[in-house]
């Protein structure tokens, strides 16, 4: 399923520099399209959640969700394809990244999909559980970040201010480290020069950001 | 309101009432609705948070007075004064029922109707805020061109006969809340 291209050394040293990083091209060319195919044939639940510390009322997300839990002998592309993420795939995370990673047990993997009106208010991951954010981007399209529906990591203790902005990707795969939490200023014990904190700021037009997104946890001791 | 007044901005599409409920039966039924946990919900026309409150017919003292007063009014008042401003019976159709209407951020109406009918919007959204943040009722001719648009209210009315409407996707961490039915003639 991995692009046998991919240069690993490589992505070890950008990883090391500040643990948040974009792959892209992460899978056979072929691998992504049926992917797509196939969760275009999914059925999505919109979703939403409160905002923690807004008024009452206030939503901390809004988007269209399908989550898949692998069966064993299915050859179905999701199937096949969440046993592959949470078997080899994560191996392979695993020795980009330096971390052991686990899976949940069921190997589940969670398609979003992010048409108007769908958003995902500033957070950071961190709930002393996850270790590694994952954004597998199996978006074909691309538009303007004014339109709202981009991955934007902010400085900490400034919530406007975007200090990276990643356009919805096709084939891409976007990994962060939330094992931690960053201090006022960025002082973190890695270093990296901005936080886990980020959003998905909402998608005003009628266009389809579509991803299989979640996080591995850790091994500790 | 003069009842010619009243005939006339229905002949033309649209009838706006300030203060249709009693302040204090708005407040009222705003603090108890927009408590309501209702989901979004992407249709075709857009996305919304919808219910239905279903109020007895039977006055149950358990159930909130202020819910039998906005039956009373949707039901009986509302139709008699439409009834009396056109010379033609109306009724509304889910008479008993309270259809639900929150938006919040991230919800929308694209362009729909005209509905058959005098479509009804009752504001009961205590807050107000600019239009450019979405989330106001926008009324539309025919052709598309806008030709009214009315901030949800507290106890506002808006009667809207032979129009398009939509509601601009909304930006920012607000609530609106409608009850939102029609009136058909009998």
């Amino acid at each position: 399923m991995l692009n046998p291209h991919l240069d690993l050394p490589a992505l070890q040293l950008a990883w090391a520099a500040q643990r948040n990083l974009r792959v892209t091209d992460v899978l056979k060319a072929e691998v992504a399209t049926a992917l797509l195919a196939a969760l275009r044939l999914q059925p999505y639940q919109l979703r939403s959640g409160p905002a923690p510390g807004e008024g009452p009322g206030a939503l901390g997300f809004q988007y269209g969700e399908c989550t898949l839990v692998p069966e064993a002998e299915c050859d179905h592309v999701t199937c096949a394809f969440a046993r592959w993420w949470h078997g080899p795939g994560r191996t392979w995370l695993a020795h980009l990244t330096g971390m052991a990673l686990t899976s949940p047990e069921d190997a589940r993997i969670v398609a979003t999909l992010y048409g108007k009106g769908c958003y995902l208010e500033a957070h950071n991951d961190f709930d002393g559980q996850r270790a590694l954010a994952y954004v597998l981007g199996l978006t074909p399209g691309q538009w303007p970040a004014e339109e709202g529906g981009h991955l934007e990591f902010l400085a900490m203790g400034a919530v406007d201010a975007v200090v990276e902005r990643r356009p919805p990707g096709f084939n891409t795969l976007d990994i962060f480290d939330v094992s931690r939490i960053e201090g006022p200023g960025g002082s973190v014990a890695r270093g990296p020069t901005f936080g886990p904190v980020h959003r998905i700021p909402l998608v005003t037009q009628h266009v389809e950001r579509r991803a299989i997104s979640g996080w591995f946890g850790q091994r500790t001791g | 309101m003069e009842h010619a007044a009243a005939a006339a901005a229905l002949a033309g599409g649209h009838l706006h009432l300030d203060d249709a409920l009693p302040a204090g039966l708005a407040a009222e039924l705003a603090h108890l609705l927009n408590g309501l946990a209702l989901p979004p919900e992407l249709g075709a026309a857009g996305i919304a948070c919808v219910g239905q409150v279903v109020v007895p017919e039977v006055i149950d003292p358990q159930n909130p007075a202020c819910l039998y007063a906005l039956i009373h009014y949707l039901d009986h008042t509302l139709p008699a004064l439409v009834s009396g401003w056109l010379g033609h019976p109306y009724v509304r159709p889910d008479a008993g029922c309270l259809p639900v209407w929150i938006l919040r951020k991230g919800c929308y109406l694209d362009a729909a109707g005209p509905q058959p009918g005098i479509e009804v919007w009752l504001g009961l959204t205590g807050l107000r805020w600019p239009a450019a943040w979405g989330g106001h009722l926008e009324i539309l001719d025919e052709a598309g061109k806008r030709c009214g648009e009315v901030a949800p209210g507290l106890g506002s009315l808006e009667l809207i006969r032979g129009r398009v409407l939509q509601v601009p996707l909304l930006t920012r961490q607000v609530q609106a809340l409608w009850i939102r039915t029609v009136l058909v003639p009998c």
